[in-house]
């Protein structure tokens, strides 16, 4: 891992089945910096996401925020990513508060950082998670991604359900965790929103990853 | 850990099925209680009655626990929030003991509930049942906590519910259904002197066998398994017996356990292929 880099991946290459997701892959992010990756359904945006958090192993290639390697040290590499699903079948018997408490307590946060996250994303804490409409539920699972105070964000599909308000909100979220000096990876299908980010902007197509200059020149 | 326990019986004591459980298990150790005091005497403790109750609740607990306990690990799974547990810095052990714990919180004090009720209700009735139901309840808890453990184990290994019900099934069918067939088959192919030692040991290899004879035994039953086996059980009794069923079930309940605590490390530090 050099040094002033903050995430860096390094000849990345998977195959789900025929489908070659990523081929020889590198690229690197520094701190404040955003990177995004734009494709459309089905390009395999959330797979590498998936190898950014861990899920998933990559055929080739390396992976490192700060200096720990993704499966070399595991344990300091998860204390430093916050991560947004995509997609979360969450228990609805539970209030937002204990949804996230849950998670403070496995981060060894304090349940007063739960309370300010849901005042900040405009959630109730006693509030219902089987009454959250779509939108809502990404707030809460933004709010969890958050709260652990990582220095590397990975957001999967964050603006789905968000209208123009959230979408506002989101931005300026985004903006203030960058000039903490924060790094983010967002993969998204909406581009106005990609265009809407001053970040490295990538379009994931047929096992490549074009960037947006090279983009523009095709 | 406790987080973890917490959240689990937090889910568990919300959904319904836990209290349609009480009320049935409640209503079956009544119902086997009041028709205990009216039952022939037996040998010690253990009556016909006793055996009848032991029975049916190696039919049902055992397969109701491996069903809970495995769908418990594949609803995490399929819903993407065992995932986020990994991706997090928390220990995996703690989350395996931690569901264990907090299904064995759930389980067992909707068991603990049952018999507690049952007692008094037969108290009212003037039937003295508070002796047998001790160990019938001590029979159950046991059975729960080793059996949680297995369902657990097959909740990490297999991919989705529906795998988890085949399998689950699988496993109860063998160890109650097809246990004395697969020991005859077995068996006959051994030589003859052979056979008692491997009966002993194989004995051990069924959770519900050696807690089975360890209880009857206990009740004062141990007649009943015939002159051969009488002698050999003589382990289940004294300060040795309660040695080996201590080894025994902690084996039955950390084995399991460790098994899927391995797997999943191994998923968790590598990733999915």
């Amino acid at each position: 891992m050099e040094k002033n880099k903050r995430v860096q991946m390094k000849q990345l290459s998977k195959k789900r089945g025929d489908q070659t997701i990523i081929r020889n892959w590198s690229a690197h992010l520094h701190a404040g910096e955003i990177a995004i990756v734009v494709g459309p359904n089905g390009a395999g945006k959330s797979t590498i996401t998936k190898m950014l958090t861990g899920e998933l192993k990559p055929d080739a290639g390396d992976i490192w925020v700060g200096s720990a390697h993704v499966s070399k040290n595991p344990l300091l590499y998860r204390k430093q990513i916050g991560y947004m699903p995509d997609k979360l079948n969450m228990d609805i018997s539970l209030t937002c508060f204990e949804f996230l408490s849950y998670y403070a307590s496995l981060y060894g946060k304090k349940q007063s950082v739960v309370t300010s996250w849901l005042r900040r994303v405009e959630l109730e804490p006693k509030q219902s998670i089987k009454k959250l409409s779509k939108g809502m539920t990404q707030r809460l699972l933004l709010a969890r991604a958050l709260f652990t105070d990582p220095s590397f964000l990975i957001l999967d599909e964050p603006t789905n359900g968000l209208d123009q308000h959230w979408l506002q909100e989101l931005k300026e979220i985004l903006t203030s965790f960058q000039q903490t000096g924060g790094t983010i990876w967002i993969t998204t299908h909406d581009e106005s929103f990609a265009q809407s980010l001053e970040g490295k902007t990538w379009r994931l197509q047929n096992g490549e990853m074009i960037s947006a200059h090279e983009w523009s020149c095709l | 850990m406790w987080s973890v326990t917490k959240q689990e019986w937090k889910l568990n004591t919300r959904l319904p099925w836990v209290y349609f459980f009480l009320v049935t298990y409640t209503l079956f150790v009544y119902f086997f209680s009041s028709l205990h005091a009216d039952s022939a005497l037996g040998l010690g403790l253990y009556t016909n009655m006793t055996g009848t109750m032991m029975n049916i609740t190696i039919y049902f607990l055992p397969l109701f626990t491996l069903m809970i306990a495995s769908f418990s690990v594949t609803t995490e799974k399929e819903d993407g929030r065992l995932n986020l547990y990994f991706i997090s810095p928390a220990p995996l052990c703690h989350w395996i003991v931690g569901k264990w714990f907090g299904l064995f919180g759930v389980l067992g004090a909707v068991i603990l509930i049952s018999f507690s009720f049952a007692s008094i209700i037969a108290l009212f009735m003037k039937i003295d049942v508070t002796v047998n139901n001790m160990y019938l309840l001590f029979f159950s808890l046991s059975l729960l906590a080793m059996f949680l453990s297995l369902g657990i184990c097959i909740g990490t290994f297999v991919k989705n519910r529906w795998q988890a019900l085949t399998v689950s099934v699988i496993v109860w069918g063998f160890f109650i259904l097809l246990w004395p067939m697969f020991l005859m088959t077995v068996l006959s192919s051994f030589r003859y002197q052979t056979i008692v030692t491997a009966l002993e040991i194989s004995t051990f290899i069924n959770p519900v066998e050696w807690l089975r004879i360890f209880v009857i035994s206990n009740m004062g039953g141990g007649v009943i398994f015939g002159a051969e086996y009488t002698d050999w059980i003589t382990w289940t009794e004294g300060g040795t017996g309660v040695i080996i069923f201590i080894l025994a079930l902690a084996g039955w309940i950390i084995l399991p356990l460790l098994f899927s605590s391995m797997y999943l490390k191994r998923r968790r530090t590598y990733g999915e292929k």
